[in-house]
C-alpha cells in the first residue's frame, strides 16, 4: 500500500507521512572463493544498497537563491518534477505567516502519449507586505528522497 | 459507527458557445447526454513556464517574456492561447498638496513618490503592483508596471498621504504615450473621533473606501482628535479603529455623499467597557497545549447599538495552554485553532458572553485529536483507481489542507480533523478522461468517501508564445468565484488537455 498524507498547511512543520511499505531488498549473493591450494570454499554476503533515484525537480531550473517578486494581485508559482523510479510525488509548501489565504494544488500526476509521467504542484499566494523578506518552500518527495525548492518573498509596498 | 457515503462526483460542468462581457461566457451547451450547462461561466488562465515568464518582469535586453494571461473559454477544442509580450505601463503621478487647515496658504503641483500604483483587468487574474518612485532613484513620482497588454486595465493610484485624493483611470496598453496622472486636490472629508463625553481621542486611523475598490491613505487623529481626508467627488465610505489600534471594534460610516465644499462628520465611540475572557486549551491527556490561537468575532457588544462595526481578536495560548484577551464587554464568538503542527482539530466554543470588568473564565477546553479518514476512489464503471489524490480542507477554522495518494486498491486514509472537509480529487495521470471531482465530509471519524469520479468533458488547445508552442504552462479553468474546475499542464508540443466536470 502506497499511502501518503502531508499537511501542505504546515508552516515550519516537517510533513509526516503515515505508513508506507516499499520492497528492502537486502540482496545477499554468494561468492565462492577459492583459497591457496585448501580447496576451501565459503560464502561472502555482499549486501546490495538500495538506490533510490530522488524527484528529479525541472522546474524551476535553478534551485538556488531563487526570488518571488510579488507583482499581481496574486502570484503562482509551480514545481514540476518526475521521478525515475515511477514514484508516486508528493509536494508539501511551506508558507509563513500561516494566515496568508493561499491556494495549493496538491500533487497532480501527468502522462504524456509516450508514458512519461510527470507531477506539478501549483500555489497560488496573495501579495501580501507581511510576506516581504520570508521564505517559500517546497518540498517533493517520493517518501524516501526529498529536494527542497526555497524562494524568498519580495513585496514592495 | 462510521456511515458509509456514496458520491457521485460532479461540480456541474461547462463549456462555453457564445461571447460575453469579459472573459467569462455564458453557457447554455447541451453535452451529447444532454447535460444542460446553463448560466455557468469559465474562463482558462495560463501560468507560463519560468523560462517563458523570467523575461517578462523586466524590460531588459534578451529573449521576450510573457506574464500569467486569462483567456475567454469560447470553445471545447482547438483552443488557441497564444500568450502575448508582455508590455510596460509607464507614467507619472503629480497632484495638488495644499495646507490642510489653511485656504489661504496656496499649495503647489509636486511630484508624488510613494503612492501605490495598481493595475487590474476585471474577470482576469492579470494585475501589477508598483510605486512611485520617491526620487532617491529616478524621476520622483515615475512608475513602471509590466502586464500582458490588453484594453480595459483600472487603474489605481493610492498616494501616501490621505490629503492627495486616490485616483482611478482606464488604461488601454496600446498607447505608446506615458500615462500622465495629475491629480486634482479633491474634496476635504474632516472630523473628529470622540469618546462618549465629548474628549478626542488621539492617534485614531480613519481611512475612506469606495465600491469599486478604491481606497486612501490612512488618517491619524491628532491631539484634538481631528482627521482629515480628500477624496474625489462621489459616494464614499469611512472606516475607524478607534482607540488604541484596534481595542475598539471598527466603525464603519457608509454612504457619504462627497460634493461641492466635501463633507464632515464624527465617529463617536461609546464608553471603553473592558471584560476578560480566559481559559486553558488542554488535550485528551489533560495536557495544556501551546500555540494555540484563540479567535474572538465581536457578537452584539455592549453600547453599540446602530453602530455597523466589527472586530477580530486573536491571542495565543503560553506554553501551560493558558490564553487571556481583554475585550470589549458583550457576546463574542470564540474558536480555538491548533498549531498547524499539532495532531488535534480545532474546536468551536461558541457564543461567550462578556461582562464589563469581569472575568469569564472558560476554564478547561479540550481538543480532540485529529482522526483517520479513509475512503475509496473508482471510475464510473466502478474500477478502483490507484494514483488519485485527495487533499482535504478544513471549511472553516484554520482551514488546515491535508493530501493523500490512493493505493493500489483504489483507498486513501489520511489523518485530518474531525470537523467539516471540503475533498477535491484528481485522477490519476494515466486516466486523462476522467475530471477532478469535489465532495464535503461533514464528520470524518464517522464516514467512509466512496468516490466515483466521472469521465468529464474534454477541452484541449495548445500554448504558444510568439507562435511557438510553450511547454509546462499550467492552464486552469476557473469560474468567476475563483474556483478551479479543470488543471492541466502543457505538454513538450504545448498542448494541452482538460476535463471538465459533468453537472
Amino acid at each position: 500500500m502506497i499511502d501518503m498524507s502531508w499537511s501542505w498547511g504546515a508552516p515550519g512543520g516537517t510533513p509526516t507521512p503515515t505508513t508506507r511499505w516499499y520492497a528492502y531488498f537486502t540482496s545477499w549473493s554468494a561468492l565462492c572463493i577459492g583459497i591457496g591450494s585448501s580447496g576451501c570454499l565459503y560464502f561472502v554476503p555482499i549486501e546490495r544498497p538500495v538506490i533510490n533515484a530522488p524527484p528529479d525537480i525541472l522546474q524551476p531550473f535553478e534551485l538556488e537563491d531563487l526570488e518571488l517578486v510579488m507583482v499581481a494581485d496574486i502570484e503562482q508559482v509551480t514545481v514540476i518534477a518526475q521521478d525515475d523510479d515511477g514514484d508516486d510525488l508528493a509536494f508539501f509548501w511551506v508558507v509563513v505567516p500561516s494566515d496568508v489565504a493561499y491556494n495549493v494544488t496538491p500533487a497532480t500526476p501527468k502522462e504524456l502519449p509516450d508514458g512519461t509521467a510527470y507531477w506539478y504542484s501549483t500555489l497560488s499566494l496573495p501579495r501580501d507586505p507581511r510576506l516581504d523578506g520570508r521564505r517559500l518552500q517546497c518540498g517533493v518527495t517520493d517518501l524516501q528522497d526529498t529536494e527542497v525548492v526555497e524562494w524568498t518573498v519580495r513585496v514592495e509596498d | 459507527m462510521r456511515r458509509l457515503v456514496l458520491i457521485g462526483l460532479a461540480l456541474g460542468a461547462t463549456t462555453a458557445c457564445s461571447s460575453a462581457d469579459g472573459l467569462y461566457v455564458e453557457d447554455t451547451t447541451d453535452f451529447d447526454d444532454g447535460d444542460s450547462l446553463e448560466g455557468l461561466s469559465l474562463r482558462l488562465d495560463v501560468v507560463p513556464p519560468d523560462g517563458v515568464r523570467a523575461n517578462a518582469d523586466a524590460e531588459t535586453v534578451g529573449p521576450p517574456g510573457a506574464l500569467p494571461q486569462s483567456f475567454p473559454f469560447d470553445t471545447l477544442d482547438g483552443l488557441t492561447l497564444e500568450l502575448l509580450e508582455a508590455v510596460t505601463v509607464r507614467g507619472t503621478v503629480t497632484g495638488y498638496v495644499s495646507s490642510p487647515w489653511s485656504v489661504d496658504v496656496p499649495g503647489s503641483t509636486l511630484p508624488i513618490g510613494g503612492a501605490t500604483v495598481s493595475l487590474r483587468l476585471p474577470g482576469t487574474l492579470q494585475s501589477a503592483n508598483g510605486v512611485t518612485n520617491d526620487g532617491t532613484v529616478g524621476a520622483a513620482g515615475s512608475f513602471a508596471l509590466r502586464v500582458a497588454p490588453s484594453a480595459g486595465y483600472a487603474l489605481n493610484v493610492q498616494p501616501p498621504s490621505p490629503l492627495v485624493a486616490p485616483f482611478a483611470a482606464t488604461v488601454d496598453t496600446a498607447s505608446d504615450e506615458p500615462v500622465v496622472i495629475d491629480i486634482p486636490l479633491g474634496l476635504p472629508v474632516w472630523g473628529r473621533v470622540l469618546d462618549p463625553d465629548g474628549a478626542p481621542i488621539v492617534g485614531a486611523r480613519v481611512f475612506a473606501f469606495h465600491d469599486d475598490g478604491i481606497r486612501t491613505a490612512v488618517a491619524e487623529t491628532d491631539s484634538r482628535g481631528w482627521w482629515l481626508i480628500r477624496v474625489p467627488a462621489g459616494v464614499w465610505s469611512f472606516e475607524c479603529d478607534g482607540r488604541d489600534h484596534g481595542r475598539d471594534p471598527t466603525i464603519v460610516t457608509r454612504d457619504v455623499e462627497v460634493d461641492g465644499t466635501g463633507a464632515t462628520f464624527d465617529f463617536q465611540y461609546p464608553s471603553l467597557r473592558l471584560g476578560t475572557l480566559v481559559g486553558r486549551v488542554i488535550d485528551a491527556s489533560g495536557d495544556g497545549v501551546g500555540g494555540v490561537t484563540a479567535r474572538l468575532r465581536a457578537g452584539d457588544l455592549t453600547g453599540y447599538d446602530g453602530y455597523e462595526y466589527s472586530s477580530l481578536r486573536t491571542v495565543k495560548t503560553d506554553d501551560d495552554g493558558n490564553f487571556t484577551a481583554v475585550v470589549v464587554s458583550g457576546e463574542w464568538r470564540v474558536e480555538l485553532i491548533p498549531p498547524d503542527s499539532a495532531e488535534l482539530g480545532p474546536l468551536d466554543v461558541g457564543d461567550v458572553q462578556i461582562s464589563a470588568s469581569d472575568v469569564e473564565d472558560l476554564a478547561d477546553l479540550a481538543l480532540e485529536p485529529t482522526v483517520t479518514l479513509v475512503g475509496q476512489v473508482v471510475d464510473a464503471e466502478g474500477l478502483v483507481l490507484p494514483g488519485a489524490v485527495v487533499s482535504a480542507r478544513e471549511q472553516a477554522f484554520g482551514q488546515r489542507g491535508w493530501t493523500s495518494v490512493t493505493d493500489a486498491t483504489g483507498t486513501f486514509a489520511m489523518t485530518v480533523s474531525d470537523v467539516p472537509l471540503a475533498l477535491e480529487i484528481l485522477p490519476p495521470g494515466d486516466r486523462g478522461d476522467l475530471a477532478l471531482g469535489r465532495v464535503e465530509v461533514a464528520t470524518p471519524s464517522a464516514e467512509v468517501v466512496q468516490a466515483s469520479l466521472q469521465v468529464g468533458v474534454p477541452a484541449s488547445g495548445v500554448v504558444q508564445f510568439l507562435g511557438e508552442p510553450v511547454p509546462f504552462a499550467v492552464v486552469e479553468a476557473t469560474d468567476e468565484s475563483g474556483t478551479r474546475w479543470a488543471t492541466g499542464l502543457s505538454g513538450p508540443d504545448g498542448t494541452f488537455e482538460l476535463r471538465l466536470p459533468r453537472p
